[in-house]
C-alpha cells in the first residue's frame, strides 16, 4: 500500500467518526448489514478512489427540500448510485431512531440467525 | 499572511453553503499537501507519521463542517489550516516534553484558540525547547518573498504544492482549474507553469545571492 492510500484510509477512518461526514453512515451501514469495505463498494458501484471522496464529503440532512439533488450531486461527483447512497443514509437514519442498544441486538440476532441457517 | 485567494474563497463559500461535495476538493488540495509540509518540518522531533496525517486530517474534517470558524479576509485558506495544525502538533510536542500525551481522536490541542474573537490567530503561544528547534522565521521570511514574487494567488498555490514536494497532476489541475482536459493535457500545462514558476524562482535566487 503506498503512503497516499494509507493517508485516505486513515482520513476516511477520522471521517467515520464524525457524524457530519458520509463516512460514518456509510461505516455504521457496514457495521450492522456485516458487510466490507469491498462488498460496500460493490453496492455502490465505485472505485476505490471514489469510494474515498464519497467518504469525506458531508452528510445531507435528510429533511433537506432539496435533499434528491443534493444527494445526486454527490453521486455526479462520486459516479456514485444515488439509490445505494439514499438506501444508506434512510436505514443509518432508520437505525439511529431505534437507538444503538436496540440496533446491536439485532445486529446480533440476525448473525445469529443466520449462522444457524449456515450451520443447517 | 495575506487573505484567501479567488480559489480558496470559492470553495469556502460553497462550504459556508453547505456543498457536501466542497470537502472533496478541499482534501484534495489540502490534507496530502499539508502532511507532506509538516513532516518536511517537524520530521525530527515527530517520527511517527500517522500522528502528523491524523492532526492534519483532523483540522481538514473540523474546517469542512464548521467552516464559520476561518475568516478569508484575516488570511489565505491554507494559511489558516497550517496555523492551525502547526498549533496541534505543537501543543503534542509540549505535552510530550512533559510527559503528558494530550493526542485525543478527537479535540486534538485544547490550547488553540480560533474562536470568533481571535480568528485564525494562535492565542497561547508554545514556549518549549522542542519546539523552538524549529523556527517559523525562515518560513515566514520565504513566505514573504514569495508574495512579492507571484502577486498571482493562484500562481502561490503552485509554488506552495511544489514546495511540499507534491507530484501528482491533480492537486496542480484544481488550482489551474485544468480538471476538465485529458489527463495528458492536463500533465502538459502542469508542466509548463511550473518550469514557469522554477524559472522565476532561480532567476530571484541568482539575483539576491
Amino acid at each position: 500500500m503506498n503512503k497516499r492510500t494509507h493517508y485516505k484510509e486513515l482520513l476516511i477512518k477520522k471521517a467515520s467518526l464524525n457524524r457530519e461526514y458520509l463516512a460514518s453512515y456509510i461505516e455504521r451501514y457496514m457495521q450492522f448489514e456485516n458487510i466490507d469495505k469491498e462488498n460496500i463498494k460493490l453496492l455502490l458501484g465505485c472505485s476505490e478512489d471514489n469510494y474515498f471522496k464519497l467518504c469525506v464529503c458531508l452528510a445531507p440532512e435528510l429533511e433537506a427540500e432539496d435533499f434528491k439533488e443534493r444527494i445526486d450531486k454527490i453521486a455526479a461527483a462520486t459516479s456514485t448510485s444515488s439509490l445505494s447512497i439514499i438506501r444508506i443514509l434512510k436505514r443509518v437514519d432508520m437505525l439511529q431512531s431505534i437507538g444503538d442498544s436496540d440496533v446491536m441486538l439485532m445486529a446480533a440476532r440476525m448473525k445469529e440467525s443466520k449462522n444457524e441457517r449456515d450451520d443447517e | 499572511m495575506g487573505s484567501a485567494s479567488y480559489r480558496e474563497l470559492s470553495l469556502h463559500q460553497r462550504l459556508m453553503a453547505r456543498d457536501e461535495t466542497a470537502t472533496i476538493e478541499l482534501s484534495g488540495l489540502y490534507y496530502f499537501q499539508l502532511i507532506e509540509q509538516v513532516i518536511k518540518k517537524y520530521g525530527r522531533v515527530l517520527t511517527d507519521e500517522d500522528t502528523i496525517a491524523s492532526i492534519v486530517g483532523d483540522v481538514i474534517l473540523d474546517y469542512g463542517a464548521n467552516p464559520h470558524k476561518y475568516n478569508p479576509d484575516k488570511s489565505s485558506l491554507y494559511g489558516y489550516l497550517k496555523m492551525a495544525v502547526d498549533g496541534d502538533i505543537k501543543n503534542l510536542l509540549k505535552g510530550q516534553t512533559k510527559g503528558k500525551r494530550r493526542l485525543k481522536s478527537k479535540n486534538i490541542g485544547g490550547s488553540v484558540e480560533l474562536d470568533s474573537l481571535f480568528r485564525n490567530s494562535i492565542v497561547r503561544e508554545v514556549n518549549d525547547p522542542a519546539t523552538n528547534l524549529i523556527t517559523t522565521e525562515d518560513e515566514e521570511r520565504s513566505t514573504r518573498a514569495i508574495e512579492a514574487l507571484f502577486p498571482d494567488p493562484a500562481d502561490r498555490e503552485l509554488v506552495n504544492l511544489m514546495r511540499s514536494g507534491t507530484r501528482e497532476t491533480e492537486p496542480y489541475a484544481i488550482v489551474l482549474e485544468i480538471t476538465h482536459l485529458s489527463i495528458i493535457d492536463q500533465r502538459k500545462k502542469v508542466k509548463q507553469h511550473k518550469d514557469r514558476i522554477k524559472k522565476k524562482l532561480y532567476r530571484f535566487q541568482s539575483q539576491s545571492s
